[in-house]
């Protein structure tokens, strides 16, 4: 059993095979069946367009279009009736959250309430549709599918965490949905924007759909096996990342169409691209710090080049004992004077072609390769005799094995002495012979050159002090993009290589495990057997969108048309919406897919007029809560109990964005009229006003708010999330302090003053639910307001009044604390100079519970002054950290105002604890805890916890006191929720504002 | 009842609605609400021997040599190189023997280290298993694998397949609680991600350095209304809710109502829960007045009240993985946990919780028998990664006590008897949870995953 060998994570896919398999040897039959499967299988027939059906007059239908003769169709066929048209008013809402994400404003209401025009819907969808929410609203049900992440994951400390282009991609989508882009074209400048011609700048933006995933710690297969995901399954519904390892068991796609696509992004390589932003400053700057990697970059391939054709001998014996030599995602730590991996795996894929090309200058390499070490001078000699009468040859090579070597550790040197001696032909020769050695040596392709691209395509050839230096200069240039004056936008796009490689099947998926080389092609599902689509130009990935966006392609068209109808009607008409594949279900109605699919691609591709056909639907107005007549109703119930045949409209709960946008949308306070920029946090306060689809998404730290409520894992391609119920879900609505805050603001909006408390209850019931109050809702509401009153807020601890806080400066001579000064501003969390910080006279100076910051110099160091309230025996203990590099750290002292300094210390990014064992005091003593800046005002951010405990001198004595620094700091007095503000986010808890019909 | 398949699952909750409106409007009895809560407690396949775990996780890499598994043979060649030097990540030189005295405790008389002594007594209820390994010697991939069981992709951890499978029996409590005090190991939610799993599995991270209870949970904290003041504004919610959901077809609505009493309720029982101080002083002393007495303490209480899966991690970062110094490093991180095990240990037993709490103990690796060596090669006295072999130990519900599993060679680099992988201790756990960890599936991107997707075979030797 080979247990160490190698990292085959997906070696775990066996599963679907029988033992004993490889990749490349799945068995004729297995074949042919997927084949026959695929022939018949529905998603891989052509698009026609169905005929709509004719349905009989005079049945209690009401046929708004096409869509509705199909439901129709299915209902009448099955027995059932659909339900009646929901109310006006369920509908305005049903409607404004389908398309904008957000309830209708009570304005907006009472408006279409009252339209009398009988066209009142159309236009009122219209307008929807014409808003900018809509683009906001839709375009995160696509950043869903593209696994959207403003961070990489997981990285080393050397990388920079957050994606710079992440945001720049997220607006593109917006915009392109609110400009109704068409969905191929959509489409096809998200794989190759950098070659489609017709661009506008922006449009490189698109490319963020494959760069934005997970970093992967950079191992190459992961990264192009997340893209090969998000491409296949998000465009196609085809699981085509199944097939990585072994054959699709159900699908017909061979591991070859997944090593296909991988060659396509394996040699597209990423480049940082600007699009936009940013002032002429930033931009040279940028472009300095652009240069400063490309200098260090061209310098180290150059000395890394230099080494490996230094140590030819060494770099060919490893081809001897390549087990010693892990794959990428086993990372070790290497000096300059190593033999590297990633070079003696070019020399391995190189040495290979040569094998399989016939390559002249290999060839006894390969001879003598072959032949057992046991009887290697024998075998030798039949090799030479052999290869001198059938082989082309190489005539330097031939020069160094005049006579046959007697080991193979001898072929390794002669090759080697030859490769040396090629080393002094500096440039192109004109001996055939002599130029095929020097490529071996020089050039792009050689096995001694790194390859081209940036840090994370060609790390793997360094150093870990270059590779360390060189994500240092990277990580400048994204720090200077995220952290600009301005935003900047940049793109993170893929550009084809300019040398293209080959790619081989790694087996079982194993990077140690190479199989056959596979062309570039579009895969076999999808493509006419005998005319199957070569993607020649490049990496061929314009190609391959080309191919995906071809109207002949009968997957692209009829999976988005299902995701967009998941996100209008709550279900898909395919369950599975990223697998169209043989394991899918049929769709519930297919002919109407089929339809949308055809209407969709005839109608240039609008997804606005999808949607707008979809919105306009009697299936999408009937009400949620089924027929009126019982019994139908029951009979519906037990046919047809997941409502697959549309007899209702499927409620929903909102989604974590909807939420809290309804929750600002309710005090009108929500930012509808900003779209886009750089992402913001919005969940610590003062919260932010924008949409939640700004928000910050770190996919390495999924805000829990985001979490509970079944928000994307941005890990992964999600095709439809969850819709769980949980405890969490309620403790979010009943005590954070989000919700509170937003109850607080809702009622303050209801107050005008002089309006009944009758009028401001209907206020708060227009707002949360757009409507009136019953009369018995008015009456609980009523009831709740009175039966609850403001609670007495709670005592401060008695210790708080014995502190003071202010800067001064510490008289190192006197040991006394000169012109002691108290902080004037209280922030609710700090105490520092005034409502900015730094301040204009203050400068940095700030106390916190916790710890605090210097001012700016030694006659402003921060003073926490703690006064006696009698005389008394104590003890101090208190743990002082500073954790930041920059700087030269903090001094900190404990003086007694007599008797001087207690305890001090100097720490720099280090922790430590100044404790005083025993102390005696008289009444009125002040002790000062003092930091200030050490020698450079530079990352002074501490904290300083202390603890003065009075010691107990006879157990006849009061209890002794405790003073805490950090307990005894002044906090925020929390004012409870009044009950107006109860009763807010009593309606916030309510179902009625979390489901819409 | 097996776990809902992911086709029920979205017929149940995100598309039609299920058993509770169609009962109620067929007039049948009700009593679909559980199946509604993913968190709801069910059986496994089959009756599990263990009911709840409880993992410390040593993140960074304890040394097996140093522990649980003693090379005299490294004492013999102290100083000179090995014949089989592995390829790890650093560079590493002769053998290192360790600084720490191993010896035999118990009626079974395995071998531990002096620096686990009082986790040694409990040697008898222990079983060893010294032929761990892993893919690489990085750990980020490792801590994947051996909590998700899959070093790239990400996929739901053990704890998120264990809530999966068996939901959780107290509904006021988290199900599956991470904790670690001040700060997170590295790849922070990725150790107890949910994967393709519903979020609802996910672990819940607890920062145990904080001592005040209402900062250790989201949102149990009520300042700003007084609990008599939430009740009178729950039960308005609840009417609003009980008449909103007599108009309609779906089960949700009723599944919310729920949960506002189950939230309510958790805001007393968690405090509860978290709160160590109720314990008598006696336990509190057992247990050490530490971060890692409290976090084993709060342990205790979560187990006993019905939390199904818990990990102790032992702090921020990676504190095992001591490239140097080892003697002074490994004995101060060992004198942090060691006495809280036993104490653990000593009072599950008295508590009647012993037999079916399945305890687990080890780190993503273990560390080189040889030296490691500084970039001019000088020896660190510390030891590099080693995901060739290491050891890890179970202790508790249906494991076999006084039990050593297979074997490293000679000086401890390699797994060489019973090789045991992360999935073979994964699929051991869930056959002692009531699983067999084929069949224990979920459909996600047009398969049918698993924790120990094709690989894993349950450790038998170690089952009592």
């Amino acid at each position: 059993m080979k247990l160490f060998q190698t990292l085959t994570p997906y070696l775990l896919c066996l599963q679907f095979m029988a033992s004993g398999w490889a990749a490349e040897e799945s068995s004729q039959a297995q074949d042919q069946l997927q084949d026959r499967d695929s022939d018949r299988h529905w998603a891989f027939q052509p698009t026609l367009r169905p005929e709509v059906p004719v349905i009989q007059e005079g049945l209690d239908y009401t046929i708004q279009g096409p869509i509705d003769s199909f439901i129709a169709r299915q209902l009448m066929e099955a027995g059932l009736e659909a339900s009646p048209k929901a109310d006006r008013r369920v509908l305005i809402r049903r409607a404004t959250f389908a398309l904008t994400g957000l309830p209708p404003t009570p304005e907006e209401l009472e408006r279409w309430m009252n339209d009398a025009d009988p066209l009142w819907y159309s236009q009122f969808v219209d307008q929807l549709l014409a808003s900018s929410s809509f683009g906001e609203h839709w375009a995160r049900r696509w950043l869903d599918v593209a696994r959207y992440s403003d961070t990489k994951g997981y990285v080393y400390g050397r990388e920079e965490k957050n994606w710079p282009h992440a945001w720049v991609y997220r607006d593109w989508v917006v915009q392109a949905f609110n400009e109704d882009m068409p969905y191929d074209r959509f489409l096809l400048l998200q794989l190759a924007a950098d070659q489609v011609e017709d661009r506008r700048p922006e449009d490189l933006a698109a490319m963020g759909f494959l760069t934005v995933g997970r970093r992967f710690l950079g191992v190459s297969h992961d990264i192009i096996d997340d893209r090969i995901d998000v491409v296949t399954r998000g465009m196609l519904g085809l699981t085509v990342s199944c097939a990585r390892c072994h054959d699709h068991k159900y699908d017909a796609i061979p591991t070859a169409d997944y090593y296909s696509l991988y060659s396509v992004f394996d040699n597209s390589i990423e480049t940082l691209k600007p699009v936009g932003g940013g002032s002429e400053m930033f931009w040279d700057g940028h472009r300095e710090r652009m240069q400063k990697l490309d200098s260090k970059l061209e310098e180290l391939k150059e000395e890394a080049a230099d080494r490996v054709r230094s140590r030819i001998a060494d770099y060919l014996n490893a081809q001897t004992e390549l087990e010693k030599y892990p794959a990428a995602g086993f990372d070790q730590i290497f000096q300059e004077t190593d033999i590297l991996p990633a070079f003696v795996h070019g020399w391995r894929d190189y040495l290979r072609a040569a094998k399989e090309n016939e390559d002249p200058v290999f060839q006894r390499w390969h001879a003598y390769k072959k032949i057992p070490q046991s009887n290697f001078a024998k075998l030798a000699i039949e090799v030479d005799d052999r290869l001198k009468n059938n082989a082309r040859l190489n005539s330097w090579i031939e020069a160094a094995f005049v006579t046959p070597p007697l080991s193979f550790d001898e072929v390794i040197l002669r090759y080697a002495a030859v490769f040396e001696s090629v080393l002094e032909i500096g440039q192109a020769s004109e001996s055939v012979d002599a130029e095929s050695l020097r490529r071996v040596m020089f050039g792009p392709g050689s096995p001694c050159e790194v390859p081209e691209g940036g840090v994370v395509h060609t790390e793997a050839f360094y150093a870990t002090d270059s590779i360390n230096a060189i994500w240092e200069l990277q990580k400048q240039i994204d720090r200077g993009v995220l952290n600009a004056s301005e935003p900047v936008q940049v793109a993170l796009t893929l550009q084809d290589r300019q040398q293209t490689h080959d790619t081989r099947i790694l087996l079982r998926g194993d990077p140690l495990n190479l199989g056959a080389i596979v062309p570039r092609r579009f895969l076999k599902a999808l493509d006419d057997g005998e005319k199957r689509r070569q993607l020649k130009h490049g990496s061929g990935r314009l190609e391959l969108a080309k191919a995906i966006v071809d109207p002949g392609n009968p997957l692209v068209a009829r999976v988005i048309v299902n995701r967009i109808w998941l996100n209008i009607f709550g279900a898909g008409l395919v369950t599975s919406p990223s697998d169209f594949g043989v394991r899918a279900d049929l769709p519930s109605h297919p002919d109407l897919l089929d339809w949308l699919a055809a209407e969709l691609i005839d109608e240039g591709w609008s997804l606005k007029s999808l949607i707008r056909q979809m919105v306009l639907s009697e299936a999408f107005q009937q009400t949620s809560t089924g027929p009126k007549d019982l019994a139908i109703l029951k009979k519906a119930l037990s046919r047809d109990p997941e409502n697959r045949l549309l007899w209702r409209a499927n409620p929903r709960r909102l989604t974590f964005e909807e939420i809290r946008d309804s929750l600002f949308h309710s005090t009108s306070d929500l930012l509808e009229s900003e779209v886009g920029g750089r992402p913001v946090d919005i969940f610590s306060p003062p919260y932010s006003k924008r949409r939640a689809l700004y928000g910050k998404v770190d996919r390495q730290f999924v805000a829990s708010e985001l979490r509970v409520f079944d928000f994307a894992n941005p890990d992964l391609h999600i095709a439809q999330r969850s819709e769980t119920t949980v405890p969490q879900q309620a403790l979010f609505f009943i005590n954070h302090p989000l919700v509170l805050d937003r109850a607080r603001a809702l009622a303050e909006a209801s107050a005008d003053g002089t309006s009944s408390v009758e009028s401001r209850v209907r206020d708060l019931f227009q707002r949360t639910l757009q409507r009136d109050p019953t009369p018995t809702e008015l009456e609980e509401s009523l009831e709740l307001i009175e039966s609850q009153s403001m609670e007495a807020l709670p005592p401060p601890p008695l210790t708080a009044k014995d502190w003071a806080y202010g800067v001064g400066e510490l008289d190192e001579d006197s040991a006394t604390i000169q012109e002691f000064t108290p902080l004037p501003y209280f922030t609710g969390q700090a105490w520092q100079g005034g409502p900015n910080w730094p301040d204009a006279k203050f400068g940095w100076a700030q106390l916190t519970a916790n710890g605090g910051h210097p001012g700016n110099t030694r006659k402003h160091a921060v003073v926490r002054r703690w006064t006696a309230p009698r005389s008394m025996t104590l003890q101090i203990t208190s743990q002082l950290s500073q954790d930041s590099q920059p700087g030269d750290g903090i001094r900190a002292f404990v003086v007694h105002e007599t008797e001087g300094v207690l305890g001090s210390a100097e720490i720099h990014v280090d922790k430590t604890s100044i404790d005083v064992s025993e102390a005696s005091i008289q009444a009125g003593d002040r002790i000062d805890f003092v930091v200030d800046i050490r020698d450079v005002l530079n990352s002074d951010e501490f904290t300083w916890k202390i603890k003065i405990l009075e010691k107990k001198q006879s157990p006849s004595e009061e209890d002794p006191i405790q003073w805490d620094s950090v307990q005894d700091f002044p906090q925020d007095r929390v004012v409870p929720l009044s009950p107006w503000e109860q009763l807010a986010q009593a309606l916030f808890c309510s179902n009625e504002f979390l489901f819409v019909d | 009842m097996p776990p809902y398949s992911r086709r029920q699952f979205l017929a149940r909750s995100a598309m039609g609605f299920g058993a509770l409106a169609l009962n109620q409007v067929l007039g049948d009895d009700g009593g679909a609400l559980a199946a509604d809560n993913p968190l709801a407690p069910r059986g496994g396949h089959f009756p599990g021997r263990a009911k709840r775990v409880i993992h410390f996780f040593l993140n960074g890499g304890p040394s097996h040599v140093d522990t649980f598994d003693p090379k005299p043979a490294l004492t013999r060649h102290a100083g000179q190189s090995i014949p089989n030097t592995l390829t790890t990540e650093r560079k590493t030189g002769a053998a290192f023997p360790s600084p720490f005295e191993f010896r035999r405790y118990g009626q079974s008389g395995i071998e531990v280290s002096d620096i686990f002594s009082k986790t040694a007594q409990h040697i008898d209820d222990i079983a060893v298993i010294r032929s761990m390994y892993a893919q690489v010697p990085n750990h980020e991939p490792s801590l994947m694998l051996m909590n998700c069981g899959n070093s790239i992709q990400a996929r739901p951890s053990v704890g998120a397949w264990t809530l999966y499978g068996l939901g959780t029996e107290n509904q006021n409590l988290p199900g599956f609680i991470a904790m670690c005090p001040g700060g997170m190991p590295i790849k922070d939610h990725e150790n107890w991600q949910a994967g393709f799993l519903p979020g609802a599995y996910q672990g819940t991270y607890i920062d145990t350095q904080k001592t005040e209870i209402s900062q250790l949970i989201e949102n149990i904290d009520h300042p700003q209304i007084t609990s008599a003041a939430q009740r009178r504004q729950l039960d308005l919610v609840s009417r609003w809710n009980a008449r909103h959901q007599a108009a309609r077809l779906d089960d949700r609505l009723e599944a919310r109502i729920h949960s506002y009493e189950l939230a309510f309720r958790m805001q007393s029982a968690a405090t509860d829960a978290f709160d160590i101080n109720r314990e008598p002083e006696y336990i509190q002393e057992m247990y050490g007045r530490h971060t890692h007495g409290r976090q084993t303490l709060i342990a205790r209480r979560l187990l006993e009240r019905g939390v199904r899966y818990i990990q102790l991690w032992h702090g921020a970062g990676q504190p095992w993985d001591n490239h140097a110094d080892i003697e002074n490093t490994h004995r101060r991180l060992a004198t942090d946990i060691d006495g809280p095990i036993a104490a653990l240990i000593a009072d599950l037993k008295q508590r009647g919780l012993f037999e079916d709490t399945l305890i687990l103990w080890g780190g993503e690796f273990g560390r080189t028998p040889t030296v490691e060596l500084s970039a001019a090669g000088k020896p660190q006295m510390g030891r590099d990664h080693n995901h060739y072999g290491f050891t890890t130990w179970m202790a508790g519900g249906g494991i076999r006590g006084g039990t050593v599993y297979g074997s490293t060679d000679e000086f401890g680099f390699r797994a060489e008897e019973n090789p045991t992988s992360v999935h073979d201790l994964h699929a051991t756990m869930l056959h002692l949870l009531g699983f067999d960890h084929e069949r224990l599936t979920h459909r996600y991107a047009g398969r049918d995953f698993r924790l120990t997707d094709v690989q894993g075979k349950v450790i038998r030797e170690i089952l009592a």
